[in-house]
């Protein structure tokens, strides 16, 4: 019996930036397997390189940029080195993605509609009124409620709920297998935020895809991710499913994060500080990039890059301390 | 009850809204509309709402930046329009966007210099003195003075923000979402410092924030907006262990994870908010809401007191224990 494929597989992944005077890893080392029909969240503040992961996969990086080794496999088929004509025919048909700015992210020249088919008619060979048809039934089912209305209306008609709506539409009009969502609720309200994570999550259970959903939102990652990734400067600090991340999170990074959140379920007592700022991806510490703001760092940490250690089934850090961080006060 | 430090009442603030060159506006954007609030001495009294729901407008109407249309201000029982350059300096604000509202043309020292500059009445050594005494308040080296805001990172352009506000030694500042800018672990440090602040200086703040957790957070009391009313005030705590209005309801079950920590049933509510060009008749909240009935879409409903300190603007309240 042949052992089934993940539906995406990364491997040890880098991404390096280059321009005439230096080079730098905007991401190194980036490891993870998503299945059908799991969410996996990606969780980071800015700069923390999860924006630069997902365009590798979507083979979407910035002209200056480009993955500097490691394999992305799709169904077991290598991403990295495919022509840009065989990439379009994966992008949009089995790979889709959905941006922040869903106002930004649409043609505001093109109607809903033309937006809509043209994904389709990209991908499949079908009639355009096959192609309207299935777009407004795509539009019915992401919630919108006079799909045909929307459907002639141009992008600045609609509010920023609705479009990222639209946006979701267009990505799901070929069915693809996988959905990437960089922040797709960011610019919007809570109630808002609301809807479009439940819709994705119903997205998920009705068409079985795998969805990586990145965000800088501890909150939304509990509520909505099976397995989760954190992320800093480029690095990968800590994975484990969501279970493991908040009942026993062990790495610093994951610890002071949790902690400085204000919490709706606590009083008002101070919040914890990680004391610093990110430092320049360009200018990253040699050792953990995150020894400079860290409480436990020593020597090591400095001086040596720490790997993926196993502390639980399923649950990996990166810290060398990572044993007597878990011995810190638990969170609440 | 002591006097109140800023009473509002019946505040209304209108935009025209512009169609062409030639039109001469075709309606209002009913960014405030008919608000009253008090805020006490030393308390921070926090305003949250969804995008469009009139907490920026309010806030620069407070402080005059932009006219109100009728209503009054009052601060210490004076209205502000009625008081002096000294003791406007003593109402200050802290804005959003650490990236815009910094001039990128001028260094560090003279930003948070320019207030003393202005009152005229301080020699230079003292102007240096206060720059620096205040840069140490927020936390930034005092070497950073002959910078320039390019130079630094979000959280720290915040703190000099913030040490601008705090010049002149002022009483009341209004904070508009100033850390919604910026990153999560950042926002912690900027939270505490804030706070820190508050106690050192015995300042009262008006903090906006459409998060609710760093609402919760920081605010004694708390009101919420929805299209440029105010619909619910309340102490804090009572605020989210026992919301009354349906929005609040809706608005407080949509936070990630909410439903666990509140023991509330997720509630959630249909479509975007109105835009307030053309607000609903009635009750704002009646085109969402899930309980909307006649009278709700029909009378407009007053603040009413639910509790101890505790107001809500909603028909339903009391003729349904739901």
């Amino acid at each position: 019996m042949p052992v089934k494929e993940p539906l995406l597989e990364v491997q040890d992944v880098s991404v390096v930036f280059r321009n005439k005077k230096q080079a730098f890893a905007a991401v190194s080392g980036l490891s993870f397997q998503l299945e059908q029909g799991e969410i996996l969240g990606i969780v980071g503040e800015s700069g923390s390189g999860k924006t630069m992961a997902s365009l590798s996969i979507m083979g979407l990086l910035p002209e200056q940029g480009f993955v500097d080794c490691g394999s992305i496999r799709y169904r077991g088929k290598e991403l990295i080195g495919l022509s840009d004509r065989e990439m379009c025919k994966i992008r949009g048909k089995e790979i889709s993605m959905i941006f922040q700015e869903p106002i930004m992210s649409l043609d505001q020249v093109f109607t809903v509609g033309s937006q809509l088919t043209e994904a389709i008619l990209t991908h499949e060979k079908i009639g355009r009124a096959e192609a309207k048809r299935r777009s407004l039934a795509m539009l019915r089912m992401v919630g919108i409620p006079s799909p045909e209305r929307v459907f002639a209306s141009y992008p600045f008609e609609l509010s920023g709920g609705m479009c990222q709506r639209v946006m979701i539409a267009i990505a799901l009009g070929c069915h693809p297998n996988l959905l990437i969502a960089d922040e797709p609720t960011t610019a919007l309200d809570v109630t808002v935020q609301a809807q479009i994570m439940d819709l994705l999550k119903k997205m998920r259970d009705q068409f079985n895809i795998g969805i990586i959903l990145i965000t800088h939102d501890l909150d939304v990652v509990k509520d909505m991710a099976d397995r989760i990734i954190v992320m800093y400067g480029g690095n990968m600090m800590e994975v484990a499913s969501r279970e493991q991340l908040f009942a026993n999170p062990s790495h610093p990074y994951t610890r002071g994060l949790l902690r400085s959140i204000p919490r709706l379920d606590t009083g008002n007592e101070r919040l914890f500080n990680i004391e610093g700022t990110v430092p320049d991806i360009r200018n990253m510490p040699r050792g953990c990039h995150f020894c400079t703001r860290c409480w436990h760092a020593e020597e090591t940490c400095h001086e040596k890059h720490p790997q993926m250690i196993e502390v639980e089934p399923g649950h990996y850090v990166s810290c060398h301390r990572a044993e007597v961080v878990q011995k810190e006060v638990p969170i609440p | 009850m002591s006097e109140p430090l800023l009473e509002v009442k019946d505040l209304k603030k209108y935009f025209p809204v512009k169609h062409g060159m030639f039109s001469s506006g075709k309606g209002f954007v009913h960014a405030v509309d008919g608000i009253s609030l008090t805020v006490e001495k030393g308390e921070t009294f926090g305003l949250v709402g969804e995008s469009g729901c009139g907490k920026s407008s309010l806030s620069r109407v407070i402080l005059g930046l932009v006219k109100r249309d009728s209503g009054e201000i009052l601060y210490k029982g004076q209205d502000i329009r009625t008081m002096d350059r000294a003791q406007r300096s003593k109402l200050r604000m802290v804005f959003q966007n650490p990236f815009a509202s910094l001039n990128p043309k001028e260094k560090v020292f003279d930003i948070i210099a320019e207030p003393y500059r202005i009152a005229g009445q301080y020699s230079s050594q003292q102007i240096e003195q206060e720059v620096l005494r205040l840069l140490d308040l927020v936390g930034l080296s005092r070497g950073y003075a002959g910078r320039y805001p390019h130079e630094f990172s979000g959280g720290q352009r915040q703190r000099i923000g913030i040490a601008r506000a705090l010049a002149m030694d002022p009483e009341f500042i209004i904070c508009d979402e100033p850390v919604s800018a910026l990153d999560v672990s950042i926002q912690a440090q900027i939270l505490n410092l804030l706070r820190d602040i508050q106690k050192s200086m015995g300042l009262t703040y008006v903090f906006i924030s459409h998060n609710l957790g760093v609402i919760k957070y920081i605010s004694d009391r708390i009101a919420v907006m929805y299209l440029g009313k105010i619909i619910e005030v309340a102490n804090a705590p009572d605020l989210y262990s026992c919301p009354k209005h349906p929005y609040t309801q809706a608005l407080l079950s949509s936070i990630p994870g909410a439903a666990e920590y509140l023991n509330i049933d997720r509630v959630l509510i249909k479509g975007d908010i109105p835009s307030p060009v053309n607000p609903p008749a009635g009750c704002r909240f009646c085109t969402r809401c899930l309980y909307a009935t006649e009278q709700c879409k029909q009378v407009e409903p007053k603040l009413q007191k639910v509790g101890e300190g505790h107001y809500a603007a909603c028909h339903l309240i009391g003729k349904e224990a739901d």
